[in-house]
This record gives structure tokens, C-alpha cells and sequence, in this order.
């Protein structure tokens, strides 16, 4: 039986994605991850303890999934009657199918070991310490199994009482948000806005299921050394929670055990109360005459699924639950980030730090895509869509109502949201609230997750496994989240995700909020594609296949045609202006062009760095502040000496990279060529300037510090105050040592010679 | 006047299985009973009916319309209610019927409501509709299924085994409405209950192994087989003696004796009374021949 029960759960889609996915992600973790810091072994028994320990916590989902696909297969393949009437005993029956799904979530986070393991191969030898079989199963033992216990007998014991498939999803997700409760509560060392004075207190540690606070606390203050060689000991508070854990893991197998009758459901028949009957006058059936087209028809079709939608979303307790955890969560974060600041410093509760707090909602994404999939999948769990799909209504009218009703969720969430702020300005004292910052929350916090919403249900929509469905759209969701630990940082490339704007009370979302219009508009003109094609796939009946949906793209892309023409046209010219602003005025680099940049300016420039320049003793300079525009221009004079002591027939201009265009003009010069890759230009002087005598020198050039380009603090423009360092924008002489990179490794495989602190004073 | 025109329609699933096998079929106006053991197809042929899939080859038309390029003409002119249903949870019979009615283009509230009231009363769930559907009974949930297939005004309408699960009483209430309906347009009933199908279709037509193996009036087929069933009681014990030298087509217990119902030409010897058949035996017969020729193919 039980070989049976293992082999249904690694039969299961969903166990070979997710393994697929732990695999990988257990390898990435490993190569890529940076725990502990660049002296410790990546395999090292503290790194492998450390994913092991977080990849437990992924075993709520992982359970969840399962718990919710298995456990409850009997009832929901009308199984159940015919199971608990043959001979099997009850209690094999619950023991097998408990075995079943512990080893299955257990079995994902052996499959993460072995991908740590194997990304190990991946790495360079001298950073990896001897292959010891213990480092990777003793994290297993001590966190893998009893976490893993915890969670699935959580899950389980839900399943068993409930067998109802919302409930152990919310108890998954409860499970979650309790933890991350217990780790704000108990100030985790895991959540870095929780960083605070060490508590003496055990209780945290204690209540920490997945014993993690004790891990990160423990190990904060271990050398390389020991991290490198040694094993997380089981000693006193941590022992005492493992033994803490494993009990209740224990009694909560015995209470559903105790709980779980070997019987059907009680059918849930709410009792009627006994009306008197009236008497109501018979209506004689009589045929009416339809007519399912035009807008009245789509409009009125629209509302009433919609209508229904948000019935079945909102009308439903544990959507209520989930809302009223969100509310606490985000009460205790905002609480805690705002009046508890680095350094036990109290802000106060301004309206702006409010709004810069909790403008970001990547959390809503998780509650996204759970209740996509349980909206798009509606018509075929309530079985109704041999009903729903044989009237005429059209497929984009259902795609419409779904989509809007998960807009209403963003909508209720960010309401929500701002109810938290407020609430906690008044308790606070604090009665300025200024209500159009919050409301401008609708826009920078919602709508980038109204366009996710779009992407979430085209994946979704993909596969008719609402399951499938789920992981694929966390999958995407997170390779759009983390793109940039991939290698992906243009933002045209990272669907609905804009450069982390920042709110402050003198300049609202300012600098960023025209480029934040710009991305919106390119990916709401992407989105209105992929709206069609959603449309065109939409699983309007189970008998359609994969390829057929496929094959009726064109169609419905013909069909729709104006607007995916409309959406091509605005994705791809908003894409287009959007590449010159940040590519090519604002010359765009990633991190690894722009390491690449170093890497080129010194191996080009360093030969010329003994060039003697003379030193500049007066600045006369003229700047126009642009501000509508976020440009400013300068005009200016040095008057330049040659302090150097060797005459000087060669100036050595060079510019801060941000500078968009710049001149020079120097009386009786020629001008060799700018480069623009760097901002630099030799300029031969007819007759050289010999020590001690001076020489005049104009100069203009314009910056553009418009959204498109990264934030700077220091060189910003803004109608109400602008803040530049002009000294560093202004033309300078000479090499730029600041330039040069210092990481050993990297110069090595550059070919640079080893580095050296350079004498030059010239350095910022 | 032919409505309903099948022409050579053919399926088949990943699995192998040829659920529809060449069918062709001209329908007018009234009831058209398809018969047909479980697995034979009905199912299938019917979601084609209703758009719900399509068919790897063959053609649809319903009064000229071709239902495979246009289905949505199709879907206005639809009724269906499928052999197996759900419906969303937590919604009441009324909303849920409102639901569909607009959804199937009802635009005026007043037609609606009165629709809506009608089709309550008639299928008898006006003192349960404020009730969640989904708490209904397979037998009440069966009539809301019935309500909803007649909202509006179809032409076309689809019933995949709707009797099953309904007591008697309900039955005949559903026939009689079904039968009133039915008049002015057409009405697909699938079915393994042949009684159904003789007691209200004056057409019908058999399908077995996704094949269409008999069409016809049920008088006439029932006329064409007279004279050709004979009925013998028996022990229990001789049952295979009989079924392997006779072309036994159905055997039917009664007062614990066994009667053979046998297909032959000419009295087929001792015992045997001629028995005046009904459909049931024209279902049985034909059957019977499918069953006959896959075995006589086999060991060819």
C-alpha cells in the first residue's frame, strides 16, 4: 500500500516539477548563493545547514500542494465510499497515506541536497571544502525531517478533519503567515528589519517552529573556521525546541488520527426551517427570444459573472482569515520598521514614510496567483462548464469578469493597506495625514500588479492542472521577482517591474514616477497581447488540447486584430523611446557592462596616467537648472597652471560618465576626437604650457537626469530643490583611479596586474 | 422539414478508443431519442452537438448553419444539459437560473423573471429556490439542471440522460414538459432506458461502439421485426445450451424461471411461443448483430 501511495505522489506532475525545481534550485543555491561570506566553503556544513534549514519552509508549500492533490483524492474522485467499505483497516489506511505525503515533501528537500551536492562540481575547487556524506545528512535530520514533520502533519491533520481543498490551502498559507508572525514576534534574526538588541529571553527560540531563529542566532558570532567544519550542535535551547516541535508534531498526528472517522462526510445538508407554504400563482411557461449579441447583451453577461466571481472570492472565511492576517502583518512590519528605526531610533509616523514603507506588495503576488488559479479553474472543480461554456457567452467576457475580480482583490489590498497607515498615524498622535499621497498607492502599488494579474492568468491558462498552473505561474513570477540574480537587469526585460521608486515627502515618487508612466504604458501595451492570446487559448472546454488551443492563436488574433495592433504599437514605440532614454542617452549598463567598463578604461587609459595635467585654480561657473525636463547645463572657466614642473603639450580632459554632452574650447588648440564611451578628450596644445604659466579654459556641458537613468542622490533635479556635487561633474585632469576595480579575483581574470593603492592625491 | 443535419462525424480519443464512428444523421422537428449502451458514444456525439468539442472529421448544420465554423449561432439556439453536472457553490436556484438566463442572452428582466418563476414551478424546486444548488439532491439538482436547459428559446435541445437519478413521478412531469416543448423544435434525448425512447420519440436511433447501427420509427422498426422473436421459459441450468445454439438476444427473469428471447427466422423449435416485440427487442436485436458480426470478423 504503501509502495503504491509513494508511487501516485512521485507520479504526480506537480512532484516532478516541484522536484525538478528544488533540484535546481538547491544547485543555484549553492553555486550562487553567498552565505556566510567569500571565505566559506560553498559547501560548507553551515551552507548546506542554512538551505537546508530555508528550503524546510518550503515544505508549507510543498505539503500544501500535495496534501491538497493527494490526500484528498478519494473524495474528490468519489472514491471515498468505495475505499472505506473494503477491508483495509483504518489504521494502515491513515498511516500509509500520512507516510505517503512526509515522504514525498521529505523526499524534495533529499532531492535539494543532491543539488547542492551537485552544484558543487560547478564550482571552483579552492572554494569548496572535503566531500563529509554527514555535513549534508545532518541537516537533514535536525531540520529537514522535523520541519517537514511539522508542517505535514499540519496539513495533514486539516485534510483529514476539513477534506476540503480551500482549507488546507489556507492552512498552508496560514501556517506561513503564523511563522512569519512568530519571527517578527520573536524577532528572528531572519527578518532584517527585526534586527534588534538580543533578547535574553528563550521563548522566541523556542517558539520558532522551524528552529531557524536559533540557527541564525547561534551561528551569527561563529569565525569561518567554525562555519567551514562545524556542525549546528543540539544543546539546550535548540535541543529543547526540536523536542518541543516533535512532540506537538506528535500530538497533532494523534488528534486527527482520533479525529479521523473511517466514514463518509456527513452530507452538508443545512436544514431547512418548515415554512408554511403560500400559495403562489402558477406562471405558465412561456418561451422568450434571445439575443446574446451587442454590448447590452456582453455588458450585462459581464456583471453577472462578475458578480459572481467576487461572491465566491470574498464570501468565503478563509479569504477573510487570509485579510486579516495580511492586516496584522503588515500592522506589526510597518509598526516595527517605522517606530523602531536603526539604532532604536523612532520616526515619526509621516504620511511619506508610511507610503515609502508599504508602496512595494510583492507578498499580494503569492495571494495572486492562489486565487488565479482557483478562479480559472472555477468552472471545471464546480464541474459546470459543460453550462457555462454551451451558452453563448464569449470567452473574453469570463477572462474580463476573472481578471477584474482579482483586480478587486489588488484593490482591497492596498485599500487595506492604507487603512493600516492610517490607523496606525492616529494611535500614533500623528493627524496630518495627506490623503493624496495615499491614494496615489492605487496607482504605484496597484498597477503593476493589476499587469501581473494579466500574466498570471495567460499562465495559468496554459495548462488545465490548476496545480501545474500554480507552480508555473510562481516559477514565472519569480524568475521576473529575482531577474536580476539571473543576469536580467534591463528593466524592459522584467515584465511590470520599475527601478524601486522612492517616496519622499518634498518630492513624492518623484524622480522615477515619468519613467515608472513609461514602463506602465509599454507593459500594459505587452499585456493587451497577451490578454488576446489568453483570450484566444482560453480553456473554454476540457476536450480542447494543448495544440488545439494553440493552433487557434492566429484566429483570435485575427479576430481581435486592432488591438493586438494597438498594443504592438504602443509596447514597441514605448519600448523604443523607452531604449534611446536609458541606452542610449542614459548609456545603460548592467552590472557586468559596466564592470566590463572599469576593466576597458584602465587597460586603455592607465599607460597615460604619468601624463603631466596642470592644476586648476579658479572655477568661474554659470548652471541652469531644467527642472521640468530633470536637465541641467553648465558654462564655466578654469583658469589652469602648470604646476607639474615639466611643460605640458597635452590636456587630458575627462567628464563623469553621467555627463550626456560636453566642450571644451581652449584658445590655440586642436581637439582630438571625444571618446564617448568614457567621456574623454585629448586636446594637443600648439604651444605647450611650461611650468608655472597659466592658461584659460571654457567649458560646457549638459547632464539629463531624467527616470530612465538610475537615482543619484548627489547629482539630482527636481522643481523644489535640487542637490548636485558639482565638483564632480565638472571637467577633471588626468587618470581616474577611482575608477580602477580592487577585487583580486576579478582583476586576475581581467589580466590586470595585481592592485596597488595609487600615490596619486587625485583620488575621491 | 430536416433541421439537424450530422454528416459522417467522426472521433477519436488519445486513448484509442473510436467514440464516433462515420455518423451521419438528418433530424426534424420533435423528439429524437438516441439509445445506446453506456461507453457507446452518446456522450460524445452529444457534447459535439453542443459545441463543446469538435470531432476530427465530419460536419454540423443546424438549420444551414455550420455549427463547427459558427458555433456561437449555435449556443444561442442551445439547450443542454449534460449527463453530469455541478454548478458553482454557494449560490441559490434562482440566482444561479438568473445567471444562466442572461448569460444566454435574456435581456429583459421581466422575461426573465418570468421565465425564471416558470421554469421553478414547473420543475417543481419554487419552495427550494432560495437554497444553494449545491446542497440540492442528484434528483433535484437534475431538475435544475432541466430548468436551465430550457431558458430562453432553443431550437436545439440537448438531453444527455436526463431521467437518471429522478423518481417516477418526476419522470413523467419531465416527459409531459418535455413532450410540450417539443413540438416546434427539436429534441435530442440520449438514453439507455428504452422505455423512455418509446414512450416519446417518434424517431430514434441506435448507436453502439460509435457506430450508428439502426434508424428509424420505433412503430415501423418494431413492425419490421414481427414475426422474428420467439420467447421460450427455461431452467437456468440449459441457459447455455440455448445461447450457444440459438441467436439468444435477451433473457429476462421472471417468477425465478428464465425466459430466452430468440432472433430467428422460422420457429427455432420446441417451446418456443412467437412473441410480438417492442422496442426493447429492436434495441436487443440490434444488438445483438453488432455483437454477432465483431465476433463473426473475429474468427474469421
Amino acid at each position: 500500500m504503501l509502495k503504491f501511495e509513494l508511487r501516485y505522489h512521485f507520479g504526480q506532475l506537480s512532484f516532478v516539477i516541484a522536484g525538478v525545481l528544488f533540484l535546481l534550485l538547491g544547485c543555484f543555491s549553492a553555486v550562487q548563493g553567498g552565505f556566510g561570506g567569500s571565505e566559506i566553503h560553498k559547501n560548507a556544513p553551515y551552507v548546506i545547514t542554512n538551505i537546508v534549514a530555508l528550503f524546510s519552509l518550503l515544505s508549507i508549500f510543498a505539503g500544501t500542494l500535495f496534501g491538497a492533490n493527494v490526500v484528498l483524492r478519494d473524495v474528490i474522485y468519489k472514491m471515498d465510499s468505495v475505499i472505506f467499505t473494503t477491508s483495509v483497516k483504518r489504521f494502515p489506511y491513515f498511516a500509509v497515506r500520512f507516510l505517503g505525503l512526509l515522504i514525498a515533501v521529505f523526499s524534495l528537500l533529499v532531492i535539494t541536497v543532491i543539488g547542492i551536492w551537485i552544484g558543487t562540481f560547478f564550482v571552483d575547487g579552492n572554494m569548496l571544502g572535503p566531500f563529509k556524506l554527514i555535513d549534508y545528512l545532518y541537516p537533514l535530520l535536525i531540520f529537514g525531517l522535523p520541519n517537514v514533520l511539522f508542517a505535514t502533519s499540519l496539513i495533514f491533520c486539516t485534510a483529514m478533519i476539513t477534506k476540503n481543498v480551500r482549507a488546507i490551502y489556507a492552512a498552508g498559507v496560514l501556517l506561513y503567515i503564523l511563522y512569519m508572525v512568530a519571527s517578527i514576534l520573536g524577532n528572528s534574526p531572519l527578518l532584517a528589519s527585526s534586527a534588534k538588541t538580543s533578547d535574553p529571553s528563550v521563548l522566541p527560540f523556542l517558539i520558532d517552529p522551524f528552529g531557524l531563529a536559533s540557527f541564525f542566532s547561534d551561528t551569527r558570532t561563529w569565525s569561518d573556521l567554525q562555519r567551514n567544519q562545524q556542525l549546528f550542535p543540539i544543546k539546550e535551547v535548540f535541543l529543547a525546541n526540536r523536542l518541543l516541535w516533535l512532540a506537538f508534531s506528535g500530538l497533532v498526528i494523534t488528534i486527527s488520527y482520533r479525529l479521523f472517522n473511517f466514514r463518509l462526510q456527513a452530507q452538508g445538508q443545512t436544514k431547512q426551517k418548515v415554512k408554511t407554504q403560500k400559495q403562489v400563482k402558477l406562471v405558465a411557461f412561456r418561451h422568450f427570444d434571445v439575443s446574446p449579441v451587442g454590448f447590452a447583451y456582453n455588458f450585462a453577461a459581464f456583471r453577472s459573472q462578475f458578480k459572481l466571481e467576487v461572491i465566491s472570492l470574498f464570501k468565503h472565511i478563509p479569504f477573510m482569515v487570509m485579510l486579516l492576517l495580511w492586516i496584522f502583518i503588515f500592522a506589526v512590519e510597518l509598526k516595527d520598521s517605522i517606530l523602531h528605526g536603526p539604532y532604536g531610533i523612532k520616526y515619526y509616523p509621516t504620511t511619506a514614510a508610511i507610503v515609502e514603507e508599504m508602496r512595494s506588495m510583492k507578498f499580494g503576488l503569492v495571494l495572486l496567483i492562489f486565487y488565479a488559479a482557483e478562479l480559472i479553474a472555477r468552472e471545471r472543480t464546480a464541474n459546470i462548464q459543460g453550462l457555462i461554456y454551451s451558452t453563448p457567452v464569449k470567452n473574453s467576457i469570463l477572462w474580463g469578469a476573472k481578471c477584474l475580480t482579482l483586480g478587486i482583490l489588488v484593490l482591497v489590498l492596498v485599500t487595506a493597506n492604507i487603512g493600516i497607515g492610517i490607523g496606525l498615524q492616529v494611535f500614533n498622535g500623528y493627524f496630518d495625514i495627506e490623503l493624496p499621497h495615499y491614494l496615489s498607492l492605487y496607482y504605484y502599488s496597484a498597477f503593476p500588479l493589476l499587469l501581473f494579474i494579466i500574466l498570471i492568468v495567460f499562465v495559468q491558462n496554459l495548462t488545465a492542472n490548476k496545480y501545474v498552473g500554480m507552480m508555473l505561474s510562481m516559477v514565472v513570477v519569480f524568475l521576473f521577482l529575482f531577474a536580476p540574480r539571473l543576469g536580467i537587469e534591463h528593466y524592459l526585460l522584467r515584465f511590470a517591474t520599475v527601478p524601486d521608486l522612492q517616496f519622499s515627502s518634498f518630492n513624492n515618487f518623484g524622480h522615477y514616477a515619468k519613467a515608472f508612466d513609461w514602463y506602465m504604458l509599454y507593459w500594459t501595451g505587452f499585456a493587451s497581447i497577451l490578454a488576446v492570446l489568453t483570450i484566444g487559448m482560453w480553456q473554454s472546454s476540457i476536450q480542447r488540447t494543448f495544440l488545439d488551443r494553440l493552433r487557434s492563436i492566429p484566429q483570435s488574433i485575427w479576430k481581435s486584430k486592432f488591438v493586438v495592433l494597438i498594443g504592438a504599437i504602443i509596447w514597441i514605440s514605448c519600448g523604443a523611446f523607452i531604449y534611446q532614454q536609458t541606452n542610449i542617452v542614459g548609456r545603460y549598463q548592467n552590472k557586468q557592462t559596466a564592470l566590463q567598463w572599469k576593466i576597458d578604461y584602465e587597460k586603455k587609459y592607465k599607460r597615460f596616467a604619468e601624463l603631466p595635467q596642470p592644476m586648476v585654480k579658479s572655477i568661474k561657473t554659470q548652471v541652469d537648472l531644467f527642472t521640468d525636463e530633470g536637465k541641467y547645463q553648465v558654462k564655466g572657466t578654469y583658469q589652469l597652471k602648470n604646476e607639474s614642473g615639466q611643460p605640458i603639450t597635452k590636456l587630458w580632459i575627462s567628464l563623469h560618465p553621467a555627463v550626456t554632452y560636453f566642450d571644451i574650447e581652449i584658445a590655440n588648440a586642436e581637439k582630438q576626437t571625444i571618446d564617448q564611451t568614457y567621456n574623454q578628450q585629448f586636446i594637443n596644445l600648439k604651444s605647450p604650457l611650461q611650468p608655472g604659466a597659466v592658461l584659460k579654459m571654457d567649458f560646457s556641458f549638459e547632464v539629463l537626469r531624467s527616470g530612465f537613468v538610475p537615482f543619484d542622490a548627489e547629482n539630482s533635479v527636481v522643481s523644489n530643490g535640487s542637490y548636485i556635487e558639482m565638483e564632480k561633474f565638472v571637467p577633471r585632469f588626468g587618470y581616474n583611479y577611482g575608477l580602477e576595480i580592487e577585487d583580486e579575483r576579478l582583476r586576475k581574470t581581467a589580466g590586470l596586474p595585481p592592485f596597488s593603492i595609487a600615490e596619486s592625491t587625485d583620488r575621491d | 422539414m430536416e433541421r439537424l443535419i450530422i454528416q459522417n462525424l467522426s472521433k477519436n480519443y488519445n486513448n484509442g478508443v473510436k467514440a464516433l464512428d462515420n455518423v451521419s444523421l438528418s433530424i426534424s422537428n420533435g423528439m429524437f431519442g438516441l439509445l445506446g449502451p453506456n461507453g457507446a458514444g452518446k456522450s460524445t456525439l452529444m457534447r459535439t452537438l453542443a459545441t463543446l468539442q469538435l470531432p476530427d472529421e465530419g460536419k454540423l448544420f443546424f438549420d444551414g448553419n455550420n455549427v463547427l465554423q459558427n458555433p456561437q449561432k449555435m449556443r444561442a439556439q442551445l439547450g443542454y444539459l449534460p449527463q453530469d453536472f455541478g454548478v458553482y457553490p454557494k449560490i441559490s436556484a434562482t440566482d444561479l437560473l438568473n445567471h444562466m438566463a442572461i448569460l444566454k442572452g435574456l435581456q429583459h428582466k421581466s422575461e426573465r423573471n418570468e421565465q425564471v418563476k416558470a421554469l421553478l414551478q414547473q420543475t417543481n424546486l419554487y419552495d427550494v429556490r432560495k437554497r444553494s444548488v449545491s446542497t440540492f439532491s442528484g434528483g433535484m439538482r437534475q431538475r435544475f439542471g432541466i430548468a436551465q436547459a430550457l431558458l430562453g428559446n432553443p431550437q436545439l435541445i440537448i438531453v444527455d440522460e436526463p431521467t437518471a437519478g429522478l423518481d417516477p413521478l418526476e419522470r413523467n412531469r419531465f416527459h409531459d414538459l418535455l413532450n410540450e416543448i417539443g413540438e416546434h423544435r427539436v429534441v435530442m434525448l440520449s438514453t439507455h432506458i428504452v422505455e423512455d425512447v418509446n414512450d416519446l420519440c417518434p424517431e430514434t436511433a441506435i448507436l453502439a461502439n460509435g457506430k450508428l447501427i439502426l434508424q428509424g420509427k420505433p412503430a415501423a422498426l418494431t413492425e419490421k421485426l414481427k414475426g422474428q422473436v420467439w420467447r421460450k421459459e427455461i431452467e437456468k441450468t440449459t441457459l447455455s445450451n440455448y445461447q450457444s445454439s440459438f441467436n439468444v438476444i435477451s433473457t429476462r427473469i421472471v417468477a425465478g424461471k428464465i425466459q430466452v428471447y430468440v432472433l430467428a427466422e422460422n420457429n427455432p423449435g420446441e417451446g418456443f411461443q412467437p412473441f410480438y416485440p417492442g422496442l426493447e427487442e429492436v434495441y436487443f436485436a440490434a444488438l445483438f448483430g453488432v455483437q454477432h458480426r465483431t465476433k463473426e470478423a473475429a474468427s474469421c
